[in-house]
Formats: C-alpha cells, structure tokens, sequence
C-alpha cells in the first residue's frame, strides 16, 4: 500500500538558521493554529544551550496537514558529536529539507548531516531562508550550495533537487529568486510532489524501528519510532529485539501510543506502517530495538550506536569552598542526576568507581561532555570533573585508540600554522581544496590530539576559523602528543587576592582571577610560560610600615585577568588536576591542594619514572 | 567510511611555467611551509618542492592528486624510484 496520505520530513539546518520560525508558519498556514494564537512553546525553539553553541543538541518532531496530506517534520540534530544520532532520524524520513540562511550559507556543521542524507539517497528540497534579509547573497549562497552537494558526492537527482527561496519571518516562499511568494504554498507542494509517499505493508505482522528515546517521571521512558510494517494497537502485546544483540527478545506491552499533532502528543488507538509514532510503557527500550509482533519476532538492521570515545570522572566537591554555591552538591545527588541522563541519551556510560563519591562518565568526545556539565550547572548542581581522556582498546595484542575526522574551514593565510598544530598533535591531511577564498583541509587525528587544539585553531586563524570533528575509526596508537607546555601558577596561601599579591604574582604569567576573589590553597590562579608550576601568593598585603621613596607607591597596574569558559578550562587542566564546577563559577585546582604533599608526590614520581 | 589503501598508483610530475606543479602518486603531505613542501610517494620515497610564496590548491589521499602553485625553484626526490630521480633532476 502507497502511504499518500502521507510524508515523512526531515529538516536540516544551523542553527538560527530559521528552522522555529519557517516551522511555525506552516503549522499557522496549514491550519494547525488560529491565526492569533500564540505558540506557547515552540517545539523546534532551541534552549539556551543551543543558541550559544550554535548546535543543534535535542532532536525535536512536529506535523502539519495540508491537502489531506499528513507531513511529518523531523528536527536533525546538528552536530555530528552524538554519533550515529543523525542516521537513525534520517532513517525514519524519506526526504530532507535543507534550511540554509541566505546571508549565511551552508554552515560545516550542515556538512555532515547533509552527507548522511545523501548517503541514504534522499530526496532533497534546498530551502534558501531569509531572503529578505538586507546582507542576503542569493546567488552566491545558491552556488555554494551547490559546491557542497558536489563536494559530497551528490547524484543527478539530487543535483537537480528543486531550490525555493522563502522568508519564515513573513511565510513566504516562491520558486524565483527574485521573486517575492505570497504564502507558503510552493513549499507545501514541493514536499507533496517530490518526496516520495512510503510504500507500506500494514497487513503484515508489527514491526517499529526505535530511532529516538525521549523520557518524562509519569510514563517513564518513551520510544520514537517508524512502523516498518504492520499495524499498531494500543496495549498489543510484543516482543522487543534488537538487530545487534541477537539474544535480546523480550516480551512486553505497548501500553500507550501516540502520534505527533502539531506540538503535541495525541493518545490513538492504532496507527499503520509509515506513521512515525511514540510509545511508553516498554522499560529499558532502547535505540536500535525492534518492537514485533509476538508471532513474528524480525529485528530491523540498524546503525549500532557508536561507542564513546573520551572519559572523564566525575567526583564530588571536596575543594575548601564546596557546598556554597550549589544547592546539589551530595553524591546521592550526583549519581542520581548521572545515571538519570542515561534514560535520554544513549551515547552516555557512567560507570561507579571504588569510591563512592565518583564516576566514570563516557561520551562522544569533549563537547558531548561539556554540554552535559553545563546543563547540570545550570540546574544548581556543583561537583568536580577530571581532565577528558581517551578511551583505548586492545585489538590482537595492539593499543588502539580514537581517531577523529577533523575538517577545517580557514582563511588561505591560515593554512600554514593549521599544518604546524597538525604536526605536533599527528593529525595526517587526507583533503585539501579551496572553497571560494577560504581553503577546506580534512584531517584524521586521534582525539588525544583535538585536546585543547580549540582555543590554539582560533588564536591562530585570527577567530576567522571553523572547525568540526567526528568519530572515524579505531587506529593503532600513535605515539607521545605533547598535552601542555605551560605550567599553573598556584595559591599557596587561602584568603582574598590583593592587588599588591596579584601584581607580583603577574611577573610569573596570566593570571585568571582578579583583585577581591576569594582563593585557597592549591587552587590554579594562572598560567606560567614555563612547564613547571609556580607557587604564588595572591594575598600577600603591603605592610604599611615601612618607609618607601616618594614615588615607589605609584598605583600599580594589573593586567587583564584571563577570563576561561567551560571548554578553556576543560582543555587547560593538567593530569594533576580538576575543575571545580558550581553554578556560579568554575575554579581549576591541583588534585592535591597542600604544596608540600603535591611536591612530595612530585619528587616520588620522578622516582618512579 | 573506511579510507581505502589503494595500490600506488603511477607517479607523475607536471610543471607549467615554474608556477605551477601538479603530481600524483602522493600519499601524503607531511609538511607545508612557504618555501618547501614535503611529500610522501605512494611507490616509497619522498619528495621535496621547493620555491618561494609555495601554496598547495588542492590534495587527496584517496586519489593520490596533489597540486600548488608559487615559484617552483626544484623538486628533488629521496628514496623510492631512484633511477627516475637521477634522470629527471640530477
């Protein structure tokens, strides 16, 4: 059977590219909302965390009617670092919006996604947005686009993919560009026409690939998912499998259904192969299973969730100033929020530790794990991280470890000091070429080597430079990376920094913090130029007892204190040491605050070496 | 997607007008300054381009394909095909 009554969408775009507002037109176009009804909450709107990262991080789903047509519209995460997250949405649609701003262009972080789409042989619709923005660079941006479906090796089809030029903000869209659309109708019949309706055997026995997880305390975890074939009934009795894990076949009750109307979630009763569909009530359903029909128990193949790759442990806040400014600081808490993560992302391990107090937390690579301290932050949560490390693996006898596909798009003054950071860091060019004025080099790195690489790439491409990692592969190891060739500048007294403390400290190196910040002993204060670390006192006072020459007193300058996000500590921290998360500030200190026992495991270790 | 390892391919070096120079056969570029470039061979063997204002355009490893443009003074080849170096370039 045909599914005309339906198509199955998947929209791709940078964020901020419009992907919230061109959606909320065609949902108040196509009849879903009242003309005066306020969208309350915008499903595609993207939280805090996004909107500074410029990433798009939690896949989002919508649908609109039009024609009699039901078309499903499915957010793609928009980068690539959660791993295998981008193929198993791809894999629920049968064709692809590509959102691009039309000042903008194609972002690197499309790059990927768009790759996975193509490899899927998807049905394209190129959407240039915001063509009434007063930089937009139509033409240019067109042709662009265009280099880049080449660059990815698209086919004559989706070479000719139809491109149409829309305004979200005004809902408009139109198939000339230089012609202004009144409405959004040539959208809605672009998706009508060119992508393909599924075919469908809703006879046969159920079977629903989970491509995503979602999670909420009343009904638990839920799958999201396409009826690969058959029909399902709300409280059906199935089995659930998995095409990876042959052993699995549980049996289970799929106690509620729900198909996506506009915003929400709507209970029914059954729903046919094609529907995209949620369901709750399965425990531990995981991306990847299958859901069959108990006379028929068939796993679809799926793309197996890629393993993590980089490590880090997560411990409770032991520093002097703990349990200020957080208000979950215990490890009952720790744990708890951890493992409570699991439930939603599937590209997470956490592992108990001998010490009740840590965990092992596993992710797709730095950003993965830095996103998920940030969130935790910023729900009031305070606790200590350890440097990121790599996650090796033993294959016949061999140390193998993570290797990353690394892309770079830079100025062509830039590519010279690129070449150099590659050297040191073993990254080995795979792909050179010019994009326009900019050069495009493809790298493959181990991740040991993108460690701290981040902040160096923009200092020494002038800000001008875009870089975008993914897991390759599994490579035998390659040998010492040089970490840091700094060493910390270290408090060894507690109290509060001091001009005249801070300015003597500041011969030493850039220091992080400034005049009336509290610190305390072991706590990394700076950054020296040499390797060694420096013990510094930030509270030294000026006695006002001794007599001076006039003049000696002049006012004493401070340099600019070095202001380090979460990533720039992240990536400064030494093996010795850790970082001090709250939700107020992040505090980098020694893993052994008091300088005597640090020098004292210092001296044993050179002894061992 | 697995970077496949392909057979060396022929080697070969095209220079027009000492401003540009094209080769295949390379297997990877190991360092890029402006005044010297050096190569990797896939039949073994390295090569060395050196010149003034050197910009490589474009590389790929899959298809051995490398090119750049600037002042080309000479290309010198170390290992690999020794014979071929000798005659080309002394």
């Amino acid at each position: 059977m045909i599914r005309n009554d339906l198509r199955n969408v998947a929209i791709i775009a940078h964020v901020d590219h419009g992907k919230t507002t061109l959606v909320d037109q065609m949902l108040k176009q196509s009849g879903t909302f009242r003309e005066n009804q306020v969208v309350e909450e915008r499903v595609m709107d993207s939280n805090a965390l996004e909107r500074e990262r410029g990433i798009t991080i939690l896949a989002k789903n919508t649908s609109v009617h039009y024609h009699g047509v039901k078309i499903n519209i499915i957010d793609t995460p928009g980068h690539a670092d959660f791993g295998g997250e981008v193929e198993r949405v791809l894999k629920m649609v049968n064709g692809v919006l590509l959102l691009v701003d039309a000042a903008e262009g194609p972002m690197p972080q499309t790059r990927f996604v768009m790759q996975k789409a193509l490899e899927l042989n998807h049905k394209l619709i190129i959407v240039v947005n915001k063509v009434d923005r007063p930089d937009a660079r139509i033409a240019e941006v067109e042709d662009e686009i265009l280099e880049l479906l080449l660059d990815l090796n698209a086919n004559d089809d989706q070479l000719e993919s139809p491109i149409l030029f829309c305004s979200g903000r005004a809902g408009t869209a139109s198939r000339y560009a230089d012609k202004e659309g009144t409405d959004l109708t040539p959208l809605f019949d672009t998706i009508l026409n060119h992508i393909p309706p599924m075919e469908a055997d809703e006879k046969g026995p159920l079977q629903i690939l989970v491509s995503s997880i979602d999670y909420n305390d009343y009904v638990g975890r839920i799958g999201i998912g396409r009826i690969e074939r058959g029909t399902a009934v709300a409280n059906q009795d199935v089995v659930i499998c998995n095409h990876n894990i042959i052993d699995l076949k549980k049996r289970s009750k799929l106690v509620n259904l729900y198909q996506i109307e506009g915003l929400s979630r709507v209970p029914v009763e059954s729903a046919v192969a094609g529907d995209i569909v949620c369901f709750s009530g399965m425990e531990g359903i995981n991306i990847g299973d299958t859901v069959c029909a108990p006379d028929k128990v068939e796993a679809v193949p799926f793309v197996k969730i890629s393993e993590p790759t980089v490590e880090m442990t997560f411990s409770v806040n032991n520093s002097p100033f703990a349990g200020k400014e957080g208000k979950f600081v215990t490890s009952r808490h720790l744990r708890d929020r951890l493992y409570r993560e699991l439930l939603r992302d599937v590209s997470l391990k956490v592992e108990d530790t001998d010490s009740a107090e840590a965990f092992k937390v596993s992710g797709r690579g730095e950003m993965h794990l830095s996103i998920l301290i940030e969130t935790m932050r910023r729900e009031g949560y305070e606790f200590q991280v350890s440097t990121p490390r790599v996650l090796y693996k033993t294959i016949d006898g061999k140390l193998y470890e993570p290797v990353e596909r690394l892309i770079v798009d830079v100025p062509e003054d830039g590519t010279g000091a690129v070449f150099q950071s590659m050297g040191e860091r073993k990254g080995e060019l795979v792909h050179m070429s010019a994009v326009g004025s900019r050069m495009r080099l493809e790298f493959l790195i181990p991740a040991r080597g993108l460690f701290g690489y981040k902040s160096e790439f923009l200092t020494s491409t002038k800000g001008e430079g875009v870089m975008n990692s993914i897991f390759f592969e599994y490579q035998p190891y390659k040998g010492d990376i040089r970490r840091r060739d700094t060493g910390s500048l270290v408090a060894f007294e507690s109290g509060e920094a001091v001009t005249y403390g801070l300015f003597n400290a500041q011969e030493r190196g850039i220091l992080f913090i400034e005049p009336g910040t509290q610190v305390y002993e072991g706590m990394v204060v700076g950054v020296s130029p040499k390797t060694e670390d420096i013990n510094v006192n930030v509270c030294k006072k000026k006695h006002m007892t001794n007599t001076r020459a006039a003049g000696s007193d002049d006012a004493m300058r401070l340099n600019a204190p070095k202001k380090m996000s979460l990533e720039e500590c992240l990536e400064f921290l030494n093996d010795d040491e850790l970082l001090e998360v709250t939700p107020v500030s992040l505090r980098i200190r020694k893993s052994i605050l008091d300088s005597e026992l640090r020098a004292k495991a210092r001296a044993k270790e050179k002894k061992a070496q | 997607m697995e970077e496949t390892k392909s057979e060396p391919r022929e080697e070969s070096v095209l220079i027009e007008q000492r401003k540009k120079i094209a080769m295949t056969g390379v297997s990877a570029v190991d360092a890029f300054a402006p005044r010297r470039i050096d190569l990797t061979l896939e039949g073994g063997g390295r090569a060395q381009i050196t010149g003034d204002g050197l910009k490589i355009v474009s590389f790929s490893k899959a298809s051995g394909n490398f090119s750049a443009v600037g002042k080309i003074e000479g290309v010198r080849f170390f290992g690999g095909h020794e014979k071929l170096a000798k005659r080309l370039f002394g």
